[in-house]
């Protein structure tokens, strides 16, 4: 299943599209940021829900930081599970980082370090909200501007073992893993490998940006071409996941998000 | 974990990069460790300025780049986002351009935009079927607007602005309520505007037409008809 995020900038089109000729809508899902949609009963809710009508949507959060030092949030995952409840999406997820505390949320994927401490405290905060949840969480790799020196692990690795020992899911972010191994000066195809398939949920392709000083992941132009060779590559051992386009700065009209999101699926010769 | 945390926060938001916190970082690229985490500074003030822009667009345009950009800048400084998503950040915005002295019709513009962004993210309203009218009573959940700057025209040419704002420059009496799905914002007349104002205080029809008899006011049964349909749409 090839899809694109959903963003409000598309709504109208989408709208009028699904009134007039559905059929012309070609990708297969829609991925919504889920704190866009928890919190209104106006027109974005609105819109979800008549696309979920016609389309499989999955929620993918931005806000659950279960990096934090603190607690889980479980206010805010009651909000959560009440949309899930709602829309009924086929996948959700949201990202391994924290992203402040609850009284300062920084609205930002902050990196935390991969240690055997790190590992202690978030297998049970994992647990604790896929029960909550009742289903799997699955959590995205970011792109991330710095690592720690005190890193017991590679990030492939600590990821790996995160998930195997927490029971969760992976969605493999391919940008963030170009961006960071630009970054940070590793192999990409050492990280993707490492990862096995049945870890994996979901898969994020995004464009980034060039700052010289080093690469900043801004979802602001269309996918790379060293991010395709990547993803062509992971996809090789026959993976079944959805994929996903995401543009979030600078959105091109619908149909240009649309076109990579084809890209993906004729790149791996799928119809 | 917890130490990084909160070191990170106060560089973040107080500008504090201690050295220890700084030698725990092995930065990316060409950046220096202090340049990295400056990154994510960077970020989180062009995030939530971009908030405030999307919330306070027109009021951006009144105010200019130059002087949005520094006064949204002290807001961010002065009030961290404990949400989780950030339509709504900048809920205070209103009240802090009054407390810092802007002009008078860049606060009222500010309400407007509060006002239907608040609106716009309510649930549809249905239309409330009365049988007796008189002595129903309404929840009137309404926002009313009185300038001396017509603000909703202002508001649509958002994205075109006037080079001058003279030709603007007349009593506006506005109504913002949900109608169905939609936001609507109403041009009311100044007596209708008197009647809406007192159904928030009365919530009666019957207790109005009292009010207003008392002031002396004369309105003509279209005002009341005016203002009887949106009492009944936003119930």
């Amino acid at each position: 299943m090839f899809g694109i995020g959903l963003r409000h900038q598309h709504f109208t089109h989408l709208l009028q599209t699904l009134e007039v000729s559905p059929q012309s809508i070609k990708v297969d899902w829609f991925e919504g940021i889920t704190e866009n949609f928890f919190d209104t009963e106006g027109r974005p809710i609105l819109v979800l829900e008549r696309i979920r009508r016609d389309f499989p949507v999955g929620l993918h959060g931005v806000s659950l930081s279960i990096a934090s030092e603190e607690e889980v949030d479980f206010e805010y995952l009651a909000k959560v599970k009440k949309l899930y409840d709602r829309i009924d999406p086929f996948i959700t997820s949201d990202h391994f980082c924290w992203t402040g505390k609850k009284t300062t949320n920084l609205h930002n994927l902050l990196p935390v370090s991969y240690t055997n401490e790190t590992l202690n405290i978030l297998i049970p905060k994992i647990q604790s909200v896929q029960d909550y949840l009742k289903r799997p969480l699955s959590l995205e790799n970011l792109s991330a501007y710095f690592s720690f020196k005190n890193a017991e692990y590679t990030e492939w690795d600590f990821l790996r073992i995160l998930a195997q020992k927490a029971g969760c899911k992976l969605l493999l972010d391919l940008n963030n893993v170009y961006v960071n191994s630009v970054n940070q000066n590793f192999d990409p195809y050492i990280y993707v490998n490492a990862i096995p398939d049945e870890l994996i949920s979901e898969i994020h392709l995004a464009g980034y940006s060039d700052m010289k000083t080093h690469l900043f992941d801004t979802h602001s132009c269309p996918v790379w071409p060293n991010v395709w060779k990547l993803y062509k590559s992971r996809m090789k051992s026959g993976l079944k996941v959805p994929v996903l386009v995401e543009w979030d700065e600078e959105i091109p009209e619908y149909s240009i998000v649309e076109a990579e999101a084809i890209k993906a699926r004729d790149m791996l010769g799928v119809d | 974990m917890k130490n990084f945390q909160s070191s990170f926060l106060s560089a973040i938001l107080h500008n504090k990069f201690d050295q220890g916190f700084l030698a725990q970082i092995e930065p990316v690229g060409r950046l220096t460790a202090e340049e990295s985490v400056r990154v994510y500074q960077n970020d989180y003030y062009a995030r939530m300025m971009e908030a405030l822009g999307q919330n306070y667009e027109a009021t951006w345009v009144l105010l200019g780049d130059e002087s949005f950009l520094k006064i949204g800048t002290k807001y961010i400084q002065q009030h961290n986002s404990s949400l989780r998503n950030l339509s709504s950040y900048g809920d205070l915005f209103d009240d802090f351009l009054n407390e810092e002295g802007m002009e008078v019709e860049v606060v009222q513009m500010a309400r407007f935009e509060k006002a239907f962004w608040d609106f716009f993210h309510r649930k549809p309203s249905l239309m409330l079927n009365v049988t007796n009218i008189e002595e129903a009573v309404f929840k009137c959940d309404y926002f009313l607007s009185h300038s001396e700057i017509r603000l909703f025209e202002l508001w649509k040419q958002r994205e075109n602005p006037p080079e001058s704002l003279d030709e603007y420059l007349d009593n506006e009496y506005l109504c913002i309520f949900k109608k169905g799905s939609k936001v609507e914002v109403l041009k009311v007349s100044e007596i209708q505007y008197q009647i809406l104002l007192q159904m928030k205080v009365i919530g009666s029809l019957s207790g109005v037409i009292a009010e207003i008899e008392r002031q002396a006011l004369q309105p003509e049964e279209n005002d009341w008809k005016v203002a009887l349909e949106i009492c009944l749409w936003t119930n």
